[in-house]
């Protein structure tokens, strides 16, 4: 039974896993930086440590100041939420140097899905379905024969990426040629590793995404399925669960596809397999994530389970206390992302917020660190809270969202909230007919600004 | 891609260690380490540098005791560890620039902690062996004023 864990994290995702160990019984660690020394999370926690000043590589990505602060206080376990350090190989290995149990699956786990080229080679030797393309490319020639035989449109992906960062569509061979470099820039930028592969690029496909759980017994469990289809350059903003489009036949399908890529690194802890679906209804493995997702809410109120608790446990080394049987989806659930930027440029926006209401009520659940009179920063990512909406049905789910996103106040800096509002009562989102270019191009046809 | 290669053989042992190498200075320049020894199988290095100047800050409040005469500055912990005094400290005592107060020891690594001014040493506000965070103020220096 951990004692105490270190939660080398900020922002929501900090409170959220503080509020886990607390119902747990267990004493709780916050590291902030100088930038955030006032937040939530370090009020939150039984004791708290500055680690460095505001840019997040001399703070959170402080892998030494980290695991000084594990050490000094005493901390048996690190609990690395999301984003950072949480799918950081070297971390899980320098956590174990030290006999600091990372909570999250073992490198070897990390090492295996991480790289997203050698996920999709194990994808395919276990016949999980990937979308056709590449392994890692060695030259321009090779990625041009390669798109040839794929088939354009192709997409250029980072082999090292996730988050959509460094990804760039070629819809032809002079696109191709033009946008290697820049996919290979940005992946270098943003990942250190500038390594590419091609994948053929899906018209219109739908994000489905399912939920894993394992424990070191070799037991997985797949706790449903999420729709992610609401993206903006990539990045997620508005999730549910479970997908419309999704039947118990299909939902099995996906489950096991996921549960066999999980058991086939001997995964442990909380994880995501994401898939796409293309128009035909066939699914296509892209990605694994090896962490807690952003969008957890969703599927514990579906399930009524506690992924973080769940995820401790595992990290204790216990054995999962349920089986795949007693895993049900009951209702529907809706995630809005509340970001502090223009709702018409999408530039992140910093400020003091000088007001602030959080809606509330049946179904309502907010995940957030803000308090008002708090100060937001350009260090870090935008993300102010999550509003989440259950309902018994899809129908009420959404009429749930819309009065609790209408009731929502947050004063002083611009945030997405308009966004979301104008989303929620557009008859495609309403409708459930989603996909991945949905939102932007409702952007580009000035419906949603 | 100059001349149509795309990435590394990561593969290649040596290469690989150069490339883990390379990250680990990185790492390692960025904070105010001043000696670091690494193996791993075959391979390894040691490195050890200048300590970097430290910065100061304003000194924290006192409580009225112990007024000083010139500008006051404090000496803050660069990382998180446990403080360690340097045998030549004491308090009153006037301090050289650049001279060793103490270190802190972080994972098994001594950060040294210097003054990067001459001044005398107005108040301590650590204890031997104290846990200590980032930016935590050490000690007092009261600097005299240039006229």
């Amino acid at each position: 039974m951990f004692r105490k864990i270190l939660i080398a994290n900020r922002g929501e995702i900090a409170v959220r896993v503080i509020r886990a160990c607390k119902q747990m019984g267990i004493s709780t660690v916050a590291v902030y930086s100088e930038a955030d020394r006032n937040l939530l999370h370090v009020r939150l926690a039984d004791e708290s440590i500055c680690i460095g000043p505001a840019p997040a590589g001399k703070s959170y990505l402080n892998l030494p100041n980290i695991i000084s602060a594990a050490l000094v206080s005493g901390a048996d376990a690190i609990h690395p939420g999301y984003g950072f350090l949480a799918e950081s190989m070297q971390f899980a290995e320098i956590c174990a140097s030290h006999k600091l149990q990372f909570i999250g699956p073992s490198v070897e786990a990390i090492a295996a899905l991480g790289d997203k080229a050698s996920a999709r080679n194990l994808a395919r030797r276990l016949h999980v379905p990937v979308i056709p393309g590449t392994s890692v490319l060695r030259s321009v020639s090779e990625a041009l024969k390669s798109a040839e035989e794929i088939g354009y449109p192709v997409m250029i992906k980072a082999v090292g990426g996730g988050g959509g960062k460094g990804m760039r569509p070629a819809f032809s061979v002079a696109e191709l040629e033009k946008n290697i470099p820049f996919a290979q820039a940005e992946a270098d930028a943003a990942f250190g590793d500038d390594r590419i592969y091609l994948e053929k690029l899906l018209v219109q496909p739908r994000h489905i995404e399912v939920q894993i759980l394992g424990d070191s017994f070799g037991n997985v469990l797949a706790l449903g399925e999420r729709e992610c289809s609401l993206q903006r350059h990539h990045q997620k903003i508005l999730e549910e669960a479970p997908s419309v489009l999704v039947t118990p036949s299909i939902r099995k399908k996906i489950q096991d596809f996921a549960v066999k890529i999980a058991k086939g690194v001997n995964y442990t802890g909380v994880g995501t397999i994401e898939f796409l679906r293309d128009r035909d209804g066939q699914f296509y493995f892209i990605e694994a994530n090896a962490r807690i997702q952003v969008e957890h809410p969703v599927t514990e109120m579906v399930t009524g389970l506690d992924l973080i608790c769940e995820q401790i446990q595992v990290g204790q080394g216990k054995k999962l206390s349920f089986s795949q049987g007693e895993v049900e989806i009951r209702g529907h659930a809706i995630e809005c992302r509340i970001n502090a930027e223009d709702p018409e440029t999408f530039a992140p926006c910093i400020g003091v917020v000088d007001a602030l209401h959080w809606p509330g009520g049946p179904g309502i659940r907010v995940d957030s660190y803000l308090c008002q009179g708090d100060k937001v920063t350009p260090f870090y990512d935008s993300l102010l809270g999550k509003v989440i909406a259950w309902g018994s049905d899809r129908k009420t789910a959404l009429t749930r969202m819309r009065v609790a996103l209408d009731e929502c106040v947050v004063g002083g800096i611009k945030t997405n909230l308009p966004l979301h509002r104008r989303l929620l009562r557009h008859p495609a989102v309403n409708e459930g007919n989603l996909h991945v270019a949905l939102v932007e191009s409702l952007l580009s046809e000035k419906v949603l600004i | 891609m100059g001349s149509t290669n795309l990435s590394m053989d990561k593969a290649d042992n040596s290469k690989k260690f150069i490339e883990e190498v390379t990250a680990f200075l990185g790492v390692i320049q960025s904070s105010d380490v001043t000696e670091v020894a690494w193996e791993k199988g075959e391979f390894g290095f040691a490195v050890s540098r200048q300590p970097s100047r430290k910065t100061v800050q304003p000194a924290p409040p006192t409580n009225g005791k112990n007024q000083a005469q010139g500008l006051r500055l404090a000496v803050v912990s660069p990382v998180v560890g446990t403080f360690h005094f340097s045998s030549e400290v004491q308090l009153g005592a006037f301090v050289k620039a650049n001279q060793l107060l103490g270190y802190v020891n972080a994972v098994n690594v001594k950060h040294q902690v210097e003054c990067d001014k001459p001044g005398k040493l107005f108040e301590v506000h650590v204890e031997e062996g104290q846990t200590v965070e980032f930016g935590q103020p050490l000690f007092t220096l009261e600097v005299p004023h240039v006229s």
